[in-house]
């Protein structure tokens, strides 16, 4: 099945609410971002019409001095970092973004990287949204500034809604400074001790990434700082003490390097990649890898995200599914291209009828995309 | 014929009840204390079970329902209906896991928030969103909420610590959202119970996130000659690179009545304080401190004091810790707002709401979380004065609207509850005020959560009077 139809690529947001309001709804509407993560969700019931806003870019308002900015959906997120850095800032969220990869398709997929585990994803730096629903108009929850409590946080139904909701066409986000420098150590082959005092004392020093990876060289453990050139040393050499001295120092090039390499691997590429959550204790089993059945990973020891590029097949799946049930976790398949699984989430989740309602509530006409999401097929 | 006070007995025992009028005006408001309203019935459930079938009783019945949990809110957002049944959640006050290896804890509703850090503080944990209010103010009403605190600069507010809800829903039942493991993809309906204010169902249990204590901090106390030179410190800290723990700003009136209570002495011609703390690993803190202080310099402060031990920290910050507790030197009641403005316009906001004040011709005090533009103008005022009642809401009303027209929103922290629900359509569109209260449908369709609080009821065609028939925000005064 060809499963996107047509696409249009309005050239702006009055164009696109015209397009919307004025449609027969022969195909259910899809938004696309910059078609980085199609893979990921479940293939919708039916083709859809897919709409690319690669012409709604701009950077509405960066408040710089409130640490907040504004921008249109279509926006790529490596030129949201871009306009960030000129003012010393970032949105934590990727170091080396897809450079089709935009602001809208990061929400609507909930894209998370490595730097997810100590610096939060994109519900805990989204302050405001705009969408665009069946009929055009758009509608609104949150707003510009960093503390906000007036209305439903609709902002997190739209993270990770994967375009069923709406369009999703303008967002706020909190930003922060950008740190100063960065450092890391890695340890080659960590045993059962190490990974213990890596999981009871890593948090303590704050790191900025705390991982367990196998990047074809076999299972390391990665210690990750940033921030002011006099604490990140101290960092290091913490790190470095806990590991009795048997870690190997990264400089700030050679951390970006690894903490990039880290980020693009959990992309499909030509491989499926699985991904999803487990506690982190979970995370420190020696076998990390055969459950995987993978040499290409990377567990987040802070919060417990996993990515694995996915090689085996169906039971192998199962298996890897199983397994992590007894870490509280879930694995969840990317497809490599642009064609979706049929159901890439395991088991359907427990909130079917909540999830089911919401839809209909945000999308009252049915004017979008349907089935992508983990409830019952 | 079926008694169904006599089945809430049942369920919760005679001691569940609270049957004694007198004993029910405990449970008449909340800290917004302009509104009140006695409740019919109050029943305090034990368990996550009696809670359920207390709340499929009330389905049966058909009786709405309002949360509650140690009623520390300032919105009135556990202000009861008329014929409503008030469940207080406060004797579901167990920590029934703590799990420091994963820097989590399962946490039951009425349990404090500040004994959620107590009992991780072994560890070397804590729970990071911290309330003013956090020695009683439970954590089922800091999820209703999405409370913050003076802290929540650097470390997020209630929404970024909570990983999994325990949901009684208004039928009755009983289910999970959200996960003790990230990314289970799939819309984050955790985030949306957060902050919902109770209209969704009620919160009886929640896996949250700890976090490690940080090991050291340094804190500073930086005097102005005035509110504007303060405020304009705020943006010169932030834009100096560092991201504090917390900037808290307190005005003249503040320093007066902590002067007056508790004769706390402050920098001769202070006409504002700021209190900056950063806080992390020692290395590096003191350079990050000193960023904070040459701001303050820069922007105008004329004294600036460091604490240097843990009892100078206490010192420095008894000021803020206390500011509550000594407005009533100063008056009979007060009524604390809570509006928000990008930060780079608190100079111009604090201006306009000392207008406000002398226009309406009541004192305004403020002492608020300066750092992430929270504002918390407390207008004094006595509640036996009809003129002075009705001049706090219109100045309420008013700092709120410029709140709006400045770029900011109506509540921080606080809520919308009843006081602020009639000023919901100047912050959102009808089409967003509808699509909130469809979302509101598809848990509670009957409307019986928490009804005529947070939303708007009627998607979008607000008459203003909805639920509990109050005019503007506050009390129904004679016109």
């Amino acid at each position: 099945m060809n499963w996107i139809e047509t696409e249009v690529t309005p050239s702006s947001l009055a164009e696109l609410s015209e397009v919307l309001g004025s449609d027969g709804g022969a195909r259910p509407w899809m938004p696309k971002g910059g078609g980085t993560l199609l893979g990921r969700g479940a293939l919708p019931r039916e083709p859809v019409a897919a709409v690319q806003l690669s012409r709604c870019r701009a950077v509405i308002e960066h408040a710089y001095d409130d640490l907040t900015v504004t921008v249109e959906a279509g926006l790529p997120m490596a030129s949201l970092q871009e306009s960030l850095s000129e003012r010393g800032q970032w949105l934590p969220l990727s170091l080396d973004p897809d450079p089709e990869s935009t602001v809208g398709g990061w929400i609507g997929a909930d894209r998370r990287t490595p730097l997810a585990g100590s610096w939060g994803s994109v519900r805990d730096y989204l302050l405001g949204i705009a969408w665009m629903d069946g009929r055009g108009h758009t509608v609104r929850a949150g707003g510009r500034v960093v503390k906000n409590v007036a209305g439903y946080d609709l902002m997190k139904l739209f993270t990770g809604s994967l375009g069923e909701l709406g369009i999703i066409v303008e967002a706020t986000f909190k930003v922060l400074p950008r740190p100063a420098r960065w450092g890391g150590v890695t340890l080659a082959t960590p045993d059962a001790i190490e990974l213990r005092v890596a999981l009871e004392e890593g948090p303590k020093l704050f790191p900025a990434g705390l991982w367990r990876f196998d990047g074809g060289e076999g299972d390391t453990l990665a210690w990750v700082f940033a921030g002011s050139p006099p604490c990140v040393s101290a960092q290091l050499r913490r790190a470095q003490a806990l590991m009795n001295g048997a870690g190997r120092i990264l400089n700030d090039e050679e951390t970006l390097n690894l903490v990039a390499a880290l980020e693009r691997d959990s992309r499909p590429e030509s491989d499926p990649v699985a991904w999803g959550g487990a506690l982190p204790e979970w995370l420190c089993h020696p076998g990390l890898g055969a459950v995987f059945d993978s040499h290409s990973w990377c567990a987040d020891l802070m919060r417990g995200h996993f990515w694995a590029r996915w090689m085996g097949n169906e039971s192998a799946l199962e298996r890897a599914r199983n397994a992590l049930r007894s870490g509280v976790g879930h694995l969840h398949l990317d497809a490599p291209s642009a064609h979706p699984l049929p159901n890439p989430w395991g088991e359907r989740g427990d909130s079917v009828e909540i999830l089911t309602g919401l839809k209909r509530a945000l999308d009252p006409e049915g004017r979008f995309v349907e089935g992508r999401w983990p409830v019952s097929r | 014929m079926i008694d169904l006070d006599r089945d809430l007995e049942r369920i919760v025992g005679p001691d569940g009840i609270v049957r004694d009028p007198r004993l029910r005006m405990v449970y008449e408001c909340d800290g917004y204390t302009l509104d009140r309203a006695v409740p019919e019935r109050v029943v305090l459930p034990r368990t996550v079970d009696e809670v359920r079938n207390v709340v499929k009783l009330a389905h049966h019945a058909g009786w709405s329902i309002v949360p509650r949990g140690a009623g520390t809110g300032l919105a009135g957002g556990t202000l009861a209906a008329p014929g409503a049944l008030v469940i207080a959640l406060t004797r579901l006050r167990a920590i029934e896991t703590l799990d420091p290896m994963n820097r989590q804890a399962l946490v039951q509703a009425g349990v404090a928030n500040l004994a959620i850090s107590k009992a991780a503080l072994p560890y070397g944990l804590h729970y990071a969103p911290d309330p003013s209010s956090q020695s009683v103010s439970t954590l089922g009403g800091n999820i209703a909420g999405n409370s913050g605190g003076p802290h929540t600069l650097k470390t997020g507010v209630t929404t970024n610590h909570v990983l999994a809800v325990e949901l009684v829903t208004p039928d009755g039942n009983t289910r999970w959202l959200g996960s003790r493991a990230p990314a289970a993809g799939g819309p984050d309906i955790t985030g949306l119970i957060v902050g919902s204010e109770g209209t969704l169902g009620l919160v009886t249990r929640a896996w949250v996130r700890l976090v490690p204590v940080p090991p050291a901090t340094r804190t500073l106390l930086a005097a102005f000659p005035g509110v504007d030179e303060a405020s304009r410190a705020v943006s010169a800290i932030l834009r100096s690179g560092i991201v504090p723990a917390a900037v808290e700003l307190m005005d003249a009136p503040i320093l007066e009545a902590l002067h007056a209570a508790f004769k706390l002495e402050f920098p001769e011609h202070a006409g504002a304080l700021l209190l900056v703390e950063v806080d992390g690993l020692e290395d590096g803190l003191d350079e990050d401190a000193e960023k904070a202080v040459e701001a303050c310099e820069q922007s105008g402060a004329f004294r600036i004091e460091r604490a240097t031990t843990d009892a100078d920290r206490r010192r420095l910050w008894m000021a803020r810790k206390k500011a509550f507790g000594a407005l009533g030197r100063l008056a009979r009641n007060y009524c604390t707002q809570d509006g928000v403005v990008p930060r780079t316009k608190l100079p111009e906001m604090l201006r306009f709401i000392s207008q406000v004040g002398h226009e309406a011709g009541i004192r305004v005090a403020n002492v608020f979380h300066a750092g992430d533009g929270n504002l918390h103008p407390i207008l004094l005022y006595d509640e036996r004065n009809e003129r002075e009642v009705r001049a706090v809401l219109e100045a309420s009303a008013r700092i709120l609207e410029k709140c709006l027209e400045l770029g900011g929103s109506l509540t921080g922290e606080h809520g919308i509850g009843v006081e602020k629900l009639a000023l919901m359509d100047r912050a959102f569109s009808a089409e967003s005020i509808a699509a909130m209260d469809r979302v509101r449908r598809v848990f509670d369709p009957d409307r019986r959560m928490n009804s005529g609080k947070a939303i708007p009821e009627g998607g979008g065609c607000f008459d203003g009077r909805a639920g509990l028939g109050r005019v503007r925000p506050g009390r129904e005064v004679p016109l």
